[in-house]
């Protein structure tokens, strides 16, 4: 199938998904409800609410979240010529977790709620988030520039941190023994798309495109890293700046993500190398086909995991793991050829 | 044009190039011979800027390379790799595309997708276009980095070893296109080659490498004698000067 063939049977897909995910669930709503609704002519009030305060902004959540993972997992990917590179895979999902955890319950940012976490200081949480983040890609890049280690060794050590972080989380747990602590460590290790404000829906949409326009403009730059710094910095690419922008962007919009809505692994990972197999390496095209493919990735996942067992539902992180993981171990075993950042 | 001053380069200590200097003019064809290790591969990557010399300077149109923006350097010289290690599956015209780098802000417009083309169509490699990188032979792949190095239409090409991977014919086409590229062009050829008798009959100067120094420069028939062939690679040759070719001997 043509590449452009592709991409407009994932869009159509991806339409579905959503209408489906608007439309199933314990309250159902039928299509041409959802046709008034958006047209504008629907009355009912209690549909109304269901549709806009549950549904649409869960969707909207799972689709925004799910294009900014793909893309950076993409980008990530041709930045470090690294196939298993993804904001998961490289730790930084579970680095800003813990900075966004540590902010809530060590500067007591928050309270808890009945059914959610107040966040009294929701800049501080997205800060720690964002340092969390930051400081996993410098480890990442000493990693790979003074250490020299291989594309595999990157992604186990940055696995083994995310074990770090989890105990470091658990142990936040052992000593501040309370509800916020035991609500937040959940929290962020089990993403959640039902999580977002419409506020932060905003923001993460305002990240996405902020992130896509930034990555399109590297785009050249990214297939020349690509091949190998040689190459990119003899056609004028600032080597060192141009993958330290690109990285520092995507962890700062992952960030973004977790401290909203908590890990969702995987979906980065999969849709890179989805996006790979299907439109080429051309990161002009790459980067775009994988935020709709993680777009995609994740709202499906995000109905399954509503629909599966429901009435209860399955947090959406928890279903992207049960796909991703071994997607990842196939990876591992081979399934891709890697070259990785060296000096 | 192009003029190397007192260039020194030492990797852990010892020295990879000491006191290389020379001065080259736009429309000549230079080859670089010299053994394995004598710093060849050195030389052209601290004229492409990719290494910084302990000391000495690059001049370029008289302007000192390290002054230089990363574009600029880009577009005035086209650098072909001696090998290239790493898997990419990026194809080959968005590989030559990528080479636009330095003219390209933001996203590649139309001209620089006619200038890909039309580089492609010169160097026959059309029908490679949409093939992935990695799976190219080594001939088709050193074409496709030639073509990319000249996709910024430079004033200067370097080439590491171009007529390495390639059969006879290819290699007589890349010596004539340098020769042409220079001579229609005016760019100023710079490459290096292992093949004394392609660097007798193809260039206009020769730079003789040996242990980091120039050990001759000057003319074909002037660098490339048996006595200087037998000081730097330690073998007996005879050179023929009416078939211009380098035999050895034994
Ligand atoms: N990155 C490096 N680190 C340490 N030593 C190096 C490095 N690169 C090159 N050298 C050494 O510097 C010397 C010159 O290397 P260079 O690659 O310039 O040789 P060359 O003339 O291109 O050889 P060849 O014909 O084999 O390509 C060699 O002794 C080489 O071992
Ligand atoms: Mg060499």
């Amino acid at each position: 199938m043509k590449p452009s063939w592709t991409v407009l049977l994932f869009v159509v897909l991806l339409l579905a998904t959503v209408g489906l995910s608007l439309s199933l669930g314990s309250y159902e709503i039928r299509w041409g409800e959802l046709l008034s609704f958006f047209s504008g002519r629907l009355q009912d009030l209690q549909v109304k609410k269901v549709l806009l305060d549950m549904r649409l902004k869960r969707v909207l959540t799972a689709v925004s979240v799910g294009a900014l993972l793909g893309s950076a997992g993409a980008a990530m990917q041709s930045a470090l010529r690294n196939p298993l590179a993804s904001p998961f895979t490289l730790g930084v999902q579970h680095a800003a977790a813990l900075g966004a955890a540590i902010a809530l319950m060590v500067l007591y940012g928050g309270s808890i709620g009945r059914f959610s976490i107040e966040v009294r200081g929701p800049y501080m949480v997205a800060s720690l988030a964002f340092l969390g983040a930051v400081l996993q890609i410098f480890l990442i890049l000493v990693l790979a520039y003074r250490v020299g280690v291989s594309v595999y060794a990157v992604i186990l050590i940055a696995i083994a941190m995310a074990f770090l972080t989890q105990a470091l989380l658990s142990l936040l747990q052992y000593i501040f023994l309370n509800e916020i602590v035991v609500a937040a460590v959940v929290f962020w290790t089990f993403g959640d798309t039902s999580r977002a404000s419409w506020g932060e829906l905003l923001w993460i949409c305002l990240a996405v495109g902020g992130l896509l326009v930034l990555l399109l403009f590297y785009s050249l730059d990214l297939d020349l890293l690509s091949v190998s710094d040689e190459v990119a910095e003899s056609s004028g690419v600032k080597v060192r700046r141009a993958r330290m922008a690109v990285l520092v962007s995507c962890a700062l919009g992952t960030a973004l993500t977790v401290s909203f809505v908590g890990i969702i692994g995987f979906v980065g990972l999969v849709a890179g190398q989805m996006a790979r197999l299907i439109g080429g390496w051309s990161n002009r095209k790459v980067i775009p086909l994988s935020g709709l493919i993680g777009a995609l990735t994740l709202s499906v996942a995000d109905l399954l995991g509503r629909t599966l067992m429901s009435p209860t539902t399955i947090p959406v992180g928890i279903m992207t793991s049960l796909i991703g993981a071994p997607v990842l171990i196939y990876l591992l075993l081979g399934g891709s050829h890697a070259q990785g950042v060296r000096c | 044009m192009l003029r190397v001053l007192g260039v020194e380069v030492r990797y852990n200590g010892s020295f990879a190039l000491e006191g290389v200097e020379f001065d080259l003019r736009e429309g000549e064809v230079v080859s670089i011979v010299g053994p394995n290790g004598a710093g060849k591969t050195t030389l052209l990557k601290v004229i492409d800027g990719l290494l910084k010399p302990k000391a000495g300077t690059v001049y370029i149109d008289g302007l000192k390379l390290q002054h230089l923006k990363e574009g600029d350097r880009a577009k005035l010289m086209g650098y072909v790799p001696q090998r290239l290690f790493g898997v990419s599956g990026l194809s080959v015209f968005e590989f030559v595309l990528a080479g636009r780098k330095p003219y390209v802000r933001g996203l590649p417009t139309r001209s620089d997708y006619r200038k890909v083309q039309a580089v492609l169509e010169e160097l026959r490699i059309g029908y490679l276009a949409n093939r992935s990188i990695s799976s190219l032979s080594g001939g088709e792949f050193q074409r496709v980095m030639i073509a990319k190095a000249l996709v910024t239409d430079p004033k200067i090409l370097l080439m590491d070893e171009p007529t390495a991977n390639l059969d006879p014919y290819f290699q007589r086409e890349i010596l004539k296109l340098s020769f042409s590229l220079a001579r229609e062009k005016g760019i100023l050829v710079l490459m290096v080659l292992h093949d004394l008798t392609q660097a007798l009959r193809y260039s206009d100067k020769v730079i003789m490498l040996h242990k980091g120094r120039i050990h001759a420069f000057g003319e074909p028939s002037a660098v490339l004698t048996e006595d200087n062939i037998e000081e730097v690679y330690g073998i007996k040759v005879k050179v023929l000067k009416d078939v211009k070719a380098v035999v050895p001997l034994s």
